[in-house]
């Protein structure tokens, strides 16, 4: 009860099955995000985390369970959450004809920021990730690092309470990447709610107050980086935990 | 040479997994080639099997215009009509009918033809006996051909002179018959008053058909040798050989009475490509659906508190105005360039500026709506431009931009109103050349507004389907 008091995003037995598909992608998962964490969503390759993302973000609709973000039943006022989260995409979702200062303009427009707000905001965003000598080049002739960047602050414009990143750091340098890891630490500390999902176990270990490891369409342990190394004997870091939870076996 | 293979062979995989791409790639074509030949095949049949349709009144009702219509329709090349919903057409309704563009040919006899025809036939006669030359007609009877404003100048002409060549024809067996009595009266006229020189009463000669000099001297020659040696001559009349129809034929556009729009091969074409080129609106549209949705930014935009509908709306609104710059360049072509540069008829806007800007804004609409309904079902790219493509080309034949409509079979001109191309340009057609007003092309329009809504809808709900 403490916990589903303190969540903002509370799952109950979802399950999801695609068209067409043999098994469930989703099998009856249960997951709660706690207020203001920075919690890992970690798991092999088809575990079922995107699937889960996008239900969480509004973008699938899933089968049987229940899925509560900030109070909102996302069966019946899904509407009602955008707005509220900022979705960070593995792909680069951005308008590769625009310029990075044009995009941001346009996610934040269509936000609803607007005027003066809008100009400020923009501004912050190239502040934030040192995009301003880049803020008028186009998204196609820019690093792999500035659309990366262009792409995280995009879906940051509007100041979200709750952030879904899917693997934002992909292909980007160390600069680039210790720069996103200390905003979004600044980002968590300002109370807003992180759900991180990445292949890398180091980053989830020094990020994420909490993690939850999937696979297969089931949660399989939920706790704390710490927790789940101190549940696992034998296990010295957060990858030897996935490892030996998950198997050796190569996914699809 | 194993890289190459490697190549090739890679190459070849990619190729046929790409099954909507292929099936793009071969059945395409199969089908534009197929639309193309069965449009086209009737245009050559026009001259061996298919008919012409002629809007046919005759006031007259006697020998003359029933002599002309089975010339016609003895030729085999046309199909004669006299008669709508059972109810016998009036000059009026021809000349309505051709106006809307329902039928593109029709003919009105006047209603004295025979009495006129016989009269200049006999001046005609008398005109030739006395050497004057050819009598004026004084009658301001005519027969009027009266053909569709849209109609391209070289089927007018080749229709047109047909039917006048059958008018003469009918004509020259009216002129000759009128001669072979003539010829009779004046040649038993004068043997008459020779044989009663000689004493006798009754030496008629008959001069069946149309017997000549050499037949009539032959028979004179004959009766006379039975009773004087003396040779007659008989002064035989000319025949009155003349190019000239017996009736005079006006050839009239059918057009509003105020319309001062003069059909040309520029306010044909100016219209029907300018709304060719706005259907190639759908690669641009297509493309940036297909891009947003493959590159992830549909998905970033779904979770933002904006509606699809705004979204399209956007979209619809700036690509309208891009149709509309596209209408006024293409407008600018036929006012300044074609006239200026090339020597052709200007373009007339008509007279109704509030009609035009609808049927372009609708036209635009439909444009929008088919780039939209392309976007939605296209996977990449390059489906989207080459069945896009293809398809504008298809629906612009169906429209009737390389053939006109009357020249296609009859059951393709039932398919062809199903193009929204078609509509299009027969919208602009009414405006630019049968300077129609909103009335005579709001049915197009609000064909071209449906199917824009129709698009809009099908491709919300297949995005929010799939989703």
């Amino acid at each position: 009860m403490l916990e589903q008091s303190q969540s903002i995003i509370l799952v109950k037995d979802l399950r999801k099955k695609y068209k067409g598909a043999e098994e469930e992608a989703l099998k009856g998962i249960d997951l709660v995000v706690r207020r203001g964490e920075l919690f890992g969503l970690i798991g092999p390759n088809s575990a079922g985390k995107t699937t889960l993302i996008s239900i969480l973000c509004g973008l699938l609709k899933y089968d049987e369970g229940m899925v509560e973000i900030d109070g909102i039943n996302m069966k019946f006022d899904y509407k009602k959450i955008k707005g509220k989260i900022g979705l960070i995409p593995q792909e680069i979702a951005l308008h590769s004809s625009l310029t990075v200062k044009e995009n941001l303009n346009y996610f934040g427009s269509l936000q609803g920021i607007t005027g003066k707000d809008l100009e400020n905001r923009v501004e912050d965003c190239l502040t934030i990730l040192q995009l301003h000598q880049h803020s008028n080049k186009k998204i196609s002739k820019c690093s792999g690092g500035i659309k990366r960047r262009t792409n995280l602050m995009a879906g940051l414009i509007h100041n979200p309470s709750i952030v879904f990143l899917d693997e934002p750091t992909l292909g980007v340098d160390v600069q680039s990447r210790n720069l996103i890891f200390e905003y979004l630490q600044d980002l968590n500390k300002l109370g807003v709610t992180i759900v991180y999902t990445t292949h890398y176990m180091r980053e989830v270990e020094s990020l994420c107050s909490r993690v939850a490891i999937i696979d297969d369409g089931h949660r399989i342990v939920e706790g704390t980086p710490k927790e789940l190394i101190d549940a696992n004997i034998g296990c010295f870091d957060l990858t030897q935990v996935f490892i030996k939870l998950t198997g050796k076996e190569i996914r699809d | 040479m194993k890289k190459l293979f490697a190549e090739m062979r890679k190459e070849f995989l990619v190729l046929i997994r790409d099954i909507p791409g292929l099936t793009i790639l071969f059945l395409m074509p199969m089908f534009l080639i197929l639309v193309v030949t069965l449009t086209q095949e009737n245009a050559f049949k026009k001259v061996n099997e298919s008919k012409i349709t002629i809007l046919w009144n005759d006031n007259d009702t006697s020998l003359y215009g029933e002599t002309i219509e089975k010339g016609l329709v003895e030729s085999g090349f046309f199909e004669v009509i006299k008669v709508i919903n059972n109810k016998k057409i009036s000059d009026s309704e021809v000349h309505e009918k051709i106006s809307k563009g329902e039928f593109q040919i029709g003919v009105i006899i006047p209603a004295n033809a025979a009495e006129i025809s016989k009269k200049r036939a006999e001046d005609l006669i008398k005109s030739s006996e006395k050497k004057n030359g050819i009598a004026k007609i004084n009658d301001n009877s005519e027969i009027k051909i009266l053909v569709d404003p849209t109609v391209r100048d070289s089927y007018k002409n080749s229709v047109v002179s047909s039917i006048k060549r059958l008018i003469q024809a009918a004509e020259f067996k009216i002129l000759i018959d009128r001669f072979i009595q003539v010829m009779n009266l004046e040649v038993n006229n004068q043997f008459d008053k020779k044989m009663k020189s000689f004493g006798e009463k009754d030496f008629s000669v008959d001069l069946k058909g149309f017997a000549y000099k050499d037949e009539v001297n032959k028979q004179i020659a004959k009766k006379m040798k039975a009773f004087s040696d003396e040779k007659v001559v008989i002064k035989i009349p000319e025949f009155p050989w003349n190019d000239k129809n017996l009736i005079k034929i006006k050839e009239e556009i059918a057009q509003k009475a105020e319309s001062v729009i003069k059909p040309s091969i520029v306010q044909n074409n100016v219209p029907a490509f300018t709304l060719f080129a706005m259907f190639f609106i759908v690669i641009p549209l297509s493309g940036s659906l297909i891009s947003e949705r493959n590159e992830g930014v549909y998905n970033r935009l779904r979770t933002l508190p904006v509606s699809y509908f705004t979204l399209v709306f956007g979209k619809v609104v700036v690509y309208t105005f891009v149709c509309i710059i596209q209408f006024v360049l293409m407008l600018c072509v036929g006012l300044f360039i074609l006239p200026i540069f090339f020597g052709f008829p200007a373009l007339e806007l008509g007279s109704n500026y509030f009609a035009l800007i609808l049927a372009t804004v609708a036209s635009a609409l439909a444009a929008i709506g088919f780039g939209l309904l392309v976007g939605t079902f296209s996977k990449t790219h390059n489906q989207g431009a080459m069945f896009g493509s293809v398809m504008v080309v298809i629906l612009g034949i169906m429209g009737g931009i390389f053939l006109p409509i009357y020249l296609m079979p009859e059951s393709f001109r039932h398919i062809s109103m199903l193009s929204p191309v078609r509509w299009g340009i027969d919208s602009f057609l009414n405006i630019f050349v049968r300077a129609a007003d909103v009335k005579v092309v709001l049915p197009d329009i609000l064909r071209l507004v449906g199917f824009f809504i129709l698009a809009l809808f099908v491709s919300m709900i297949t995005f929010l389907k799939r989703n």
